[in-house]
């Protein structure tokens, strides 16, 4: 292995920038490193070529250690992504610096150096000013000067970034050219599909400081593990689907898990399918019903040139639901190509009814959802148990128990006691002790773990006097970045859950979350909207018709339930939102409610205020699930 | 084909502004202008140049000869001149450095310090001079401790070198600062990912591109200094022969009614600092302009 990466590990200001990254990469490989920007794609890159020291792990070149090593010492070549040339300096002197620094003689310089302006094209050019170069010459001097003292490695940062299209692709072949005929391993770094797909041996997946997923271009194109990686390699439709038995069905379909993936993954699993594996046939003939996924309308047909991109929506599938929706959209859209319009083709046209079949796909299971729990002192276990053990066995949930404790005495008392009874419920799950303040360590571990939820027990004032119970579910209900579930030991089923939801702001983490929620555990969602102004006295009379803009929130609501797959219905009260939430939690026996505030600092006003959701929490008879609108909680919902 | 067309849309006969229909107001402003620029110029700067060149070669070349070759007015102008020179080469060292912390580097009081470098600037030389006297006078702790160490530095060489180098400290620091900031720090991690050391870096990459700045920033503190009065008639204790700068040797000329020595010494000083701001014109010159060297 030329390059071997040992669990890479870097913090900035306390968020892992780059995070557990372990890989090989071959000899003569060209490998490219994908993401989005600011995935942390480029830190792995300087931390390879020692510009960046690592916080943790090991960076391996050719069976040598240089994790300590400062730059010099490492014989890579490095491209910028600015070229970084040094503008005081001749091409030929940019070329030869390398080999001067390491006092090769004159002749031998000057040797390798006409070598290698040939190999990018650029004979001739050695006399010539840096400056007076086009970006594309720029490019190709950089790559002959980093690979001038035949370094063992060659890493590039996102080297066709500044150039146009036309220059981008000629510098893209010519560049895995002398990559080839030198053999030299490279690591390219890019944000840019395409040019992965292209340049790429193996492509690795970069999101979050999370080295997703590594494989060759065509194996990530069309068998991705990650729902991320499905949906960063071009267009992709993503449908949610539970799994009865060795199978999943959607609409009509039972589509068999593969064999080799029975054993993978929760209840949930995602149905992939590219715009080449969908085929648009007409809707009166009689299709092939095993392939037909539904009927849909063309949305859109937009001229290309060479193809026709067709967007189709079908209403709605039985079993079935559009990942990553957004509020208020409804059915599932679906993206195909058809070839250019040739005299005597079909027309396609925009709201024609069509039956969409599908070729081809791909079936990935849905990463399970990662829970903290939080049990305090040894009365807590009784009260978080029944969602627990809900989350793990229904959700498919993956639990980490967190035992706070003052020393270490007291922490060995704790996690053994926990141990033993979690064992005597049958129930397997990791224990990690920490010493310090319980909130502090709650929030650090769930966000350096990446946790989608936090479960604590609530606290109940005339049950257990446990101030410190009292003080994490004040703080959590406050500052939770991500979402906590403040569970009452009472229900072992979650039937029914109430979303409290405030009309005139987005209210998507809460919705979102709480609707992934809901349908997880198979329960029917009510929509709670509470009309806080007073009525005025004339008004008091008469039947009272809640506002347009409040209506029509409700309704896009209900439609990001019903695209999540989940029942829901409407409600709407009048009077303080905090006595209106708990008498209908009462009235109609809600199992868990499901409340949105926002985290301070982010922009909007809110009428459910993170003030009001830890008085909500305090004074509820019920497990409260509290949702801010924070980045965290977010990505909780997207993953 | 064409005929039956038409006429071309967009008004054909509409005529287009003439020239002459605001060239008068043109001319007038345009040289009004530069007649009042110029004028001023003239009056403010150059009427004055030539009344001191004319009257310190009123007497003839030999008289002025003598002035200039008086062994004080020798001495005075050599110590200026020397001076200058050491305290430009420190200045240039010193402000390069600072320039280069203050950019690249973040430490602790940072900010601070990038805002006290332009304070030279703001004080008056005279409180200059006082505050120097104030810290290293005869009379002060670190003043007599200095002295017993056989290393006065007021009413003594160092203390002129010493004057200077506050007065001109942000000369160098502000010309190579931004130079600096522009520069990207990727060349230097190039340099490094291809072998070169730290100081190798700096020399062959960092120093090419940053030393026209250094030269230019030298270059002005240097001319800064040949005229430097205020701090060192404080300082220097102005004994002639020894401690008697040019400037304060000038200003007492003209005290003693000897106007026509104090014009002569005038003519060296601005021939100097006249040198010194071709010199730096050039460097800039060739800064912007193409390349010298292959």
């Amino acid at each position: 292995m030329s390059i071997e990466l040992h669990d890479l590990v870097k913090r900035f200001g306390g968020h892992a920038v780059v995070d557990h990254v372990s890989t090989e990469i071959r000899d003569g490989e060209l490998f490219v490193l994908l993401g989005p920007s600011g995935s942390g794609k480029s830190t792995i890159l300087r931390i390879i070529a020692g510009l960046v020291p690592a916080d943790d792990g090991r960076v391996v070149l050719h069976g040598r250690d240089v994790t300590l090593l400062p730059p010099q010492d490492r014989n890579i070549g490095l491209v910028f992504q600015d070229y970084a040339l040094f503008p005081h300096m001749t091409v030929a002197e940019n070329v030869e610096f390398g080999l001067a620094i390491r006092k090769v003689p004159r002749e031998e310089r000057e040797a390798k150096r006409d070598e290698l302006l040939a190999m990018v094209d650029l004979a001739g050019y050695a006399r010539r000013d840096v400056r007076r170069l086009s970006g594309g010459q720029r490019q190709r001097v950089a790559v002959a000067r980093a690979l001038a003292f035949e370094p063992s490695v060659l890493l590039l940062d996102e080297p066709f970034g500044a150039l146009d299209v036309k220059v981008r692709g000629q510098l893209r072949r010519a560049l895995k050219e002398v990559q080839r005929s030198l053999g030299v391993t490279t690591i390219l770094v890019t944000h840019d599909q395409e040019e992965a797909f292209e340049l790429a041996d193996r492509i690795g997946v970069v999101e979050g400081g999370r080295l997703l997923e590594v494989g060759e271009p065509g194996e990530l194109y069309h068998r991705p593990s990650h729902q991320f990686v499905a949906q960063f390699l071009g267009d992709a439709a993503l449908i949610g689907t539970r799994r009865v038995g060795d199978r999943v069905k959607i609409g009509r379909l039972e589509l068999p898990i593969p064999a080799a993936r029975v054993g993978d993954g929760g209840s949930e699993w995602a149905l992939l399918f590219r715009p080449e594996d969908v085929h648009l046939a007409d809707a009166a003939g009689t299709g092939d019903e095993e392939q037909t996924l539904g009927m849909g309308r063309v949305e859109e047909v937009l001229d290309l040139g060479p193809v026709r991109r067709v967007g189709v929506r079908i209403d709605s599938l039985d079993h079935a639901w559009h990942i990553g929706a957004g509020f208020g959209e409804e059915g599932i859209p679906i993206r195909t190509f058809l070839p250019a319009l040739r005299n005597g083709d079909p027309q396609i046209r925009e709201g024609q009814e069509v039956r969409v079949e599908m070729r081809g796909y791909h079936l990935l299971p849905r990463l399970s959802l990662r829970v903290l729990v939080w049990v305090g002192d040894d009365t807590g276990l009784d009260v978080v148990y029944p969602m627990a053990r809900t989350l793990a066995t229904v959700m498919g949930g993956d639990l980490m128990f967190l035992i706070t404790a003052r020393d270490e005495s007291d922490g060995q008392r704790k996690h053994a006691s926990l141990a033993a009874a979690l064992s005597a419920r049958g129930m397997a799950a990791a224990i990690e002790i920490r010493y310090g303040p319980a909130v502090e360590e709650i929030l650090r571990i769930a966000v350096s773990r990446r946790m989608d939820l936090i479960l604590v027990p609530r606290y109940q004032p005339d049950l257990e006097p446990a101030r410190e119970r009292r003080v994490v579910n004040e703080e959590l209900a406050r500052r939770g970045a991500i979402p906590v579930l403040f569970a009452s030991g009472d229900r072992y089923r979650v039937e029914r859950v109430l979303l409290c939801t405030g009309a005139g702001e987005e209210g998507k983490a809460d919705v979102a979350f709480g609707g992934r929620f809901a349908r997880s555990v198979g329960a029917h969602a009510t929509l709670l909207f509470v009309d806080e102004r007073p009525i005025p006295e004339w008004e008091k009379e008469r039947i009272h018709v809640e506002p347009a803009w409040v209506l029509e929130h409700l309704r896009r609501g209900k439609e990001a339930l019903r695209a999540r797959g989940v029942s829901a219905n409407v409600e709407v009260r009048r009077g303080d939102v905090l006595d209106e939430i708990l008498a209908e939690a009462a009235d109609r026996n809600h199992d868990v409610i499901v409340v949105g505030g926002h985290v301070p600092g982010t922009r909007g006003r809110k009428r459910i205020t993170p003030d009001l959701a830890s008085r909500l929490v305090r004074r509820a008879d019920r497990s409260v699930l509290v949702v801010h609108d924070g980045a965290a909680s977010l990505a909780a919902v997207r993953a | 084909m064409i005929a039956s067309l038409g006429p071309a849309p967009g008004g054909m006969t509409v005529p287009l502004p003439r020239e002459n229909t605001h060239r008068p107001p043109m001319l007038w402003g345009r040289w009004g202008l530069r007649a009042t620029a110029v004028l001023y110029l003239g009056l403010m700067i150059v009427l004055p140049l030539a009344a001191v060149t004319q009257h310190g070669l009123a007497d003839g070349l030999s008289a002025f000869l003598d002035d200039v070759t008086q062994p004080l007015a020798i001495e005075a102008l050599g110590l200026t001149i020397g001076a200058a020179v050491v305290m430009t080469a420190i200045n240039a060292v010193m402000g390069t450095l600072t320039a280069y912390a203050l950019v690249r580097y973040r430490f602790p009081g940072r900010g601070l310090l990038d805002g006290i470098v332009d304070l030279p600037f703001a004080i008056p030389t005279l409180v200059t001079g006082v505050m120097l006297v104030a810290l290293y006078g005869p009379q002060t702790g670190v003043g007599s401790w200095l002295t017993s160490q056989g290393l006065p530095v007021i009413y003594a060489k160092p203390g002129i070198v010493l004057a200077l180098l506050f007065v001109c400290y942000p000369f160098v620091v502000r010309t190579v600062q931004p130079v600096i900031h522009g520069a990207e720090k990727s060349q230097e991690e190039a340099a490094w990912t291809l072998g070169a050391s730290g100081w190798t870096t700096f020399r062959r990459v960092v120093l090419p591109t940053i030393g026209p700045a250094i030269l230019t920033g030298s270059m002005l503190s240097f001319a800064r200094a040949l005229g430097e009065f205020g701090s060192i008639i404080i300082v220097a204790g102005n004994i002639p022969g020894s401690t008697l700068t040019a400037p304060v040797y000038l200003y007492q000329q003209v005290e003693g009614d000897n106007t026509g020595a104090a014009s002569a010494i005038s003519i060296v000083l601005l021939a100097l600092s006249f040198s010194t701001m071709w010199a730096i014109d050039r460097l800039q010159r060739r800064r912007e302009g193409p390349r010298a060297r292959v």
